[in-house]
């Protein structure tokens, strides 16, 4: 009996926590910033788009369809159904989806039938990156968890067309946009941790050579960094601090003490990839996730201190499920 | 929230840490690895994130030659590389064409890659493909002279079947 209790009052603690409110100026934040970003990753190759997506591309249909399971959506399958509807060439078809993706991309960052525009999204994306799998990197892996989880959450719940149409009450706080929050944050509490341990077992991360290795390698070089190999520490610094960063990311963030620095180190890790590694629309959406996850808790942190008020010290309140259970 | 809706909650993260765990390389069982593969290539939520893990690899370059009835006489081919992002897409194709060093792949991508090229101009008949992987010394091999070095990985030949 006492066990059941104890299990229950866990259950009930682990929800209060999740289903704490939260402003849903979040969520126009996230959904604002995904779906530039969704829009950006495309636009930067649009006059090649076929050759990147296209039946004869660089990875063609055949090849990229026969990669993947064969119940999971493909740009070659829709492109021959709308094809065979519209009478349209199949390169034209594909063009067509790819309009249609951007605009409904443009339509879900201005909140307008926010609901289907984030499953057209989610639908769209999955199709272009399967038949692009063999250039997708954390950009597209990304994005499209986030598209995924838009689809569940009322997105268009603030600040959006819906709204002004009246097809959406305007809501300013509520539940969905906490749990939400709580979602990304897991999410990426559980990236940031798991890449931090799987860096950790080679060898590489701590001696330094994986610093030197990334900004020497052909693929990400920006800049000359010959100069450091006769500085050794640099690197060595560099990679110890990244391992670091990755590694308490999880235990500091939930203590806002500490909170703003992990965030804005995490944030700065990646200013740096997008920086000298050239991937800023990986930085870009890894530190779109961040803000939205953390950036309330974080503004309230910085008006705490600098009002000098104590805050709060434990993980996570109580309050809310103290009154209802009471 | 619902019950219903805590549920799933607790099932989508059950997903991930299992996968994030790396669980399911003891479990593997058909029922769970269909689970995970699926709920995956969905969601992309319950995948290994592991960038640069454990180590940075070597990376690849590709060289093509395109030539047509005349074998000695090269047709200029390309791939795209308008800005930087092509070029990362590009490269990233290459190191998914190496990622498990599987020959049936390596056959697949360069066969895409022919095709590519010589869709590019009726008259190509003929494309070389040449595949280096880029050796990049440690730091204390750099400080005694060595620089990075490109040393054949794979290469093939794709031709059209003629006249």
């Amino acid at each position: 009996m006492q066990f059941y209790q104890k299990t229950k009052y866990l259950y009930e603690a682990i929800f209060t926590f999740i289903e704490k409110e939260a402003s849903t100026k979040s969520l126009v934040f996230l959904r604002v910033g995904l779906g530039l970003i969704a829009i950006l990753k495309f636009l930067v190759y649009s006059p090649n788009f076929l050759d990147f997506h296209g039946q004869y591309g660089m990875v063609p249909w055949a090849i990229s369809k026969a990669s993947i399971y064969p119940f999971l959506p493909h740009i070659g399958d829709v492109a021959i159904w709308l094809s065979d509807l519209t009478g349209q060439s199949l390169d034209a078809a594909t063009y067509t989806l790819y309009f249609i993706f951007l605009g409904a991309c443009l339509s879900f960052i201005v909140g307008f039938l926010t609901r289907l525009s984030s499953i057209i999204c989610f639908f769209l994306h999955l199709c272009l990156i399967y038949a692009a799998s063999g250039y997708m990197y954390g950009i597209d892996v990304f994005t499209q968890i986030g598209f995924f989880y838009c689809i569940f959450f009322p997105m268009g719940s603030n600040y959006s067309v819906d709204n002004a149409l009246r097809l959406q009450k305007v809501i300013h706080r509520s539940a969905e946009a906490g749990i939400l929050k709580r979602i990304i944050q897991f999410q990426l509490c559980l990236i940031y941790f798991s890449t931090a341990i799987e860096k950790g077992m080679g060898s590489q991360w701590w001696n330094g050579e994986a610093i030197w290795r990334t900004f020497m390698l052909p693929t990400f070089k920006h800049f000359d960094f010959g100069w450091m190999a006769h500085i050794p520490a640099l690197p060595l610094v560099m990679g110890w601090s990244i391992l670091l960063i990755e590694f308490v990311y999880i235990f500091l963030v939930w203590i806002p003490k500490y909170r703003t620095i992990a965030v804005l180190s995490v944030v700065s890790m990646h200013l740096g990839i997008g920086f000298f590694m050239g991937m800023w629309l990986f930085a870009g959406i890894m530190i779109c996730f961040n803000l939205f996850a953390f950036g309330e808790e974080i503004l309230v942190d910085i008006r705490a201190f600098s009002f000098k008020k104590k805050p709060n010290r434990f993980f996570f309140s109580f309050t809310n499920w103290s009154r209802e259970t009471a | 929230m619902n019950r219903f809706r805590r549920g799933i909650l607790l099932f989508h993260f059950a997903i991930v840490l299992f996968t994030v765990g790396h669980l399911h390389e003891v479990v593997k069982h058909p029922l769970v690895t269909g689970l995970l593969d699926t709920y995956s290539s969905f969601s992309y939520t319950n995948r290994c994130f592991g960038f640069f893990s454990p180590g940075v690899n070597d990376d690849l370059k590709v060289q093509i030659k395109a030539y047509g009835k005349d074998t000695t006489q090269v047709i200029p081919s390309y791939f795209p590389d308008d800005n930087y992002i092509q070029r990362l897409r590009v490269r990233t194709m290459f190191a998914h064409f190496a990622e498990n060093l599987e020959e049936s792949t390596m056959g697949l991508y360069s066969r895409g890659w022919g095709l590519y090229v010589i869709n590019q101009n009726p008259e190509i008949q003929r494309v070389d493909i040449l595949v280096q992987q880029n050796g990049i010394p440690s730091m204390a091999a750099y400080r005694a002279g060595q620089r990075i070095v490109a040393s054949n990985f794979y290469s093939t030949q794709i031709e059209t079947a003629g006249d």
